[in-house]
């Protein structure tokens, strides 16, 4: 029962033909052919998606820029408004207590004061330009406008209740 | 088995504890002193804790505690700091140029601390050991976000207290930055400072000339005659003061434990105080200014105010007040007592109060007041 495996195969004639002396260089070559044509293919398909994932990176980054400058702009418009309407109160409460302030030397004093806070806004400003998205800067240049509109406030409020005083005592004891 | 269950656990707290908090020693430096050595700090943002030097040496030390912070995020916040020291010529110069502002500070504490006005405010009497523990409290670490929530829902309870569960809840990452200057006691030291936190232990005996612009100055005591402190745009509290010259411009929020033998001046400033000592001269313009308690022997305090809002409790001692000046409204118990007259502008002593010789005599209080109101509760 036990054979040798070769002597079963020797019986195909497949197996008993010489193969040419230069099978070697034709498979080498068939091989090389195929290669280089699925090699074109994918190189050709590489190019495509390294140019589309470029393209869409290159949009992607390009829309977030714009929105981020975008977003900048916004953001320092916002704080012209917010300046531009405190600036606008202020110089109103400024002639509303000029109007009923008699003492140069308390309107002097409240000039010093005001001229002194714009300086510190001035500074704080430059800090703003070079870093537009810190909102620390921002909530501390709108503290700088509030503190300008709230001391012109309180003083016109000293005043105006120190002459109502006045005045009802001077009505009730004449 | 259970000694290995509690191995593990010991290991897993131990690498917790490390992973939590990690301190960084970022600047180390000492300076050798004599009585002629003088030292100037230029500070810019941060915060700086002032003590006394056991020795005749100057030191400087500046590390940061990270919680909870990812280590590839460590580099840059240690980066920041950028302390320089020198001495030249027996004079120490040190300049810290980090790169933390402190911007935010001053936007909080307006928020926080708006100007009194009269329509609004109530006021009570506070002793002097309450006055010491506002300072106290305010002098402990806390989130500044916490204070912002708890003032902006101050009238809204439940949704205050809904966000600051929401934000205790957070794991949250913290830089803690230490900067110590512990200087000599002879050492004559000059702070000049910008939007800075600057804490002054209580043992600081040096003379210090300091300028705080923005910000907020925490000190335990300002013991020394040659004192001259002047800060502007900030928060200021101190427990106590002893000497010296203090000049406090646009202080939202002043507060002084005890104050004695010193030279105010003030504008544009909220200020209160728990106990005034001896001899203390006071002038001012456009203030709020608060006098909770007299000492028993207060003996002379003189006050020289312009359109300001001048409010003291009675004294349960006896004392005489002398006020002079024009244009002012004294209000006794909420009622108005007297209002002097405007026509000539000319000062006059308009309002008196007279021993009654009955008690202990504690002193006399002498008001120069011009545009103002003296409220007496």
């Amino acid at each position: 029962m036990k054979q040798d495996i070769r002597d079963l195969f020797r019986k195909y004639e497949v197996f008993n033909n010489k193969l040419p002396d230069t099978h070697k260089q034709e498979f080498y070559d068939k091989l090389k052919g195929f290669n280089s044509k699925t090699n074109k293919q994918l190189n050709y398909k590489n190019i495509y998606r390294l140019a589309a994932t470029l393209l869409l990176f290159f949009a992607v980054g390009y829309f977030m820029l714009q929105g981020n400058l975008k977003n900048q702009s916004e953001l320092v418009e916002q704080i012209e408004t917010i300046e531009q309407e405190y600036l606008l109160n202020i110089n109103k409460e400024w002639h509303n207590f000029l109007t009923i302030a008699k003492d140069e030397k308390l309107v002097k004093r409240y000039k010093k004061r005001l001229e002194d806070l714009n300086k510190d806004y001035q500074e704080i400003s430059e800090q703003f330009k070079v870093d537009t998205n810190n909102i620390l800067i921002v909530e501390t240049l709108i503290e700088n406008l509030n503190t300008r509109l709230q001391l012109l406030k309180d003083i016109q409020e000293h005043i105006t209740l120190l002459n109502q005083e006045n005045e009802y005592y001077e009505n009730t004891t004449i | 088995m259970k000694t290995l269950q509690f191995k593990l656990w010991l290991l897993i707290f131990f690498t917790s504890i490390a992973l939590i908090a990690q301190t960084e020693n970022i600047y180390s430096k000492s300076f050798k002193t004599n009585a002629a050595t003088t030292a100037l700090l230029k500070l810019s943002g941060g915060s700086v804790e002032i003590q006394s030097s056991l020795d005749d040496k100057l030191y400087v030390e500046y590390n940061v505690d990270f919680e909870n912070y990812p280590n590839r995020k460590k580099k840059a916040v240690i980066e920041k700091v950028q302390v320089e020291a020198k001495m030249t010529d027996n004079h120490i110069t040190l300049v810290d140029k980090s790169k933390f502002y402190n911007y935010r500070l001053n936007s909080i504490f307006g928020i926080l601390y708006r100007k009194d006005t009269l329509k609004e405010k109530t006021y009570i009497q506070k002793s002097k050991a309450l006055i010491l523990s506002e300072i106290k409290d305010a002098s402990l670490t806390k989130s500044f976000y916490i204070e912002y929530l708890k003032h902006k829902y101050r009238n809204d309870i439940k949704k205050r207290d809904e966000l600051i569960n929401k934000y205790n809840r957070k794991k949250k990452r913290r830089v803690i930055k230490n900067f110590i200057i512990k200087v000599p006691k002879h050492l004559d030291l000059t702070i000049d400072a910008k939007y800075t936190i600057i804490s002054i232990k209580s043992d600081l005996k040096s003379k210090l000339s300091l300028r705080l612009d923005g910000g907020k100055l925490m000190s335990q005591s300002l013991n020394n005659q040659g004192n001259v402190i002047k800060v502007k745009d900030a928060v200021f509290m101190a427990e106590s003061i002893d000497g010296g010259e203090l000049s406090l411009n646009n202080v939202k929020k002043g507060l002084i434990g005890r104050i004695n033998n010193v030279k105010l001046s003030t504008e544009f400033s909220n200020l209160e105080i728990g106990d005034l000592q001896k001899n203390n001269r006071f002038t001012g313009f456009s203030n709020s200014l608060v006098i909770h308690n007299f000492s028993d022997n207060f003996n002379e305090f003189n006050l020289l105010s312009e359109y300001s809002k001048i409010h003291y409790f009675k004294l349960n001692t006896d004392y005489v007040l002398n006020a002079y000046g024009f244009n002012t409204v004294v209000n006794v118990d909420n009622n108005i007592e007297k209002i002097t007259p405007t026509k000539n502008g000319e000062k006059t002593e308009f309002f008196k109060i007279k021993s009654s010789g009955k008690g202990l005599f504690s002193g006399t209080i002498n008001f120069d007041i011009t545009h103002g109101f003296i409220f007496i509760h």
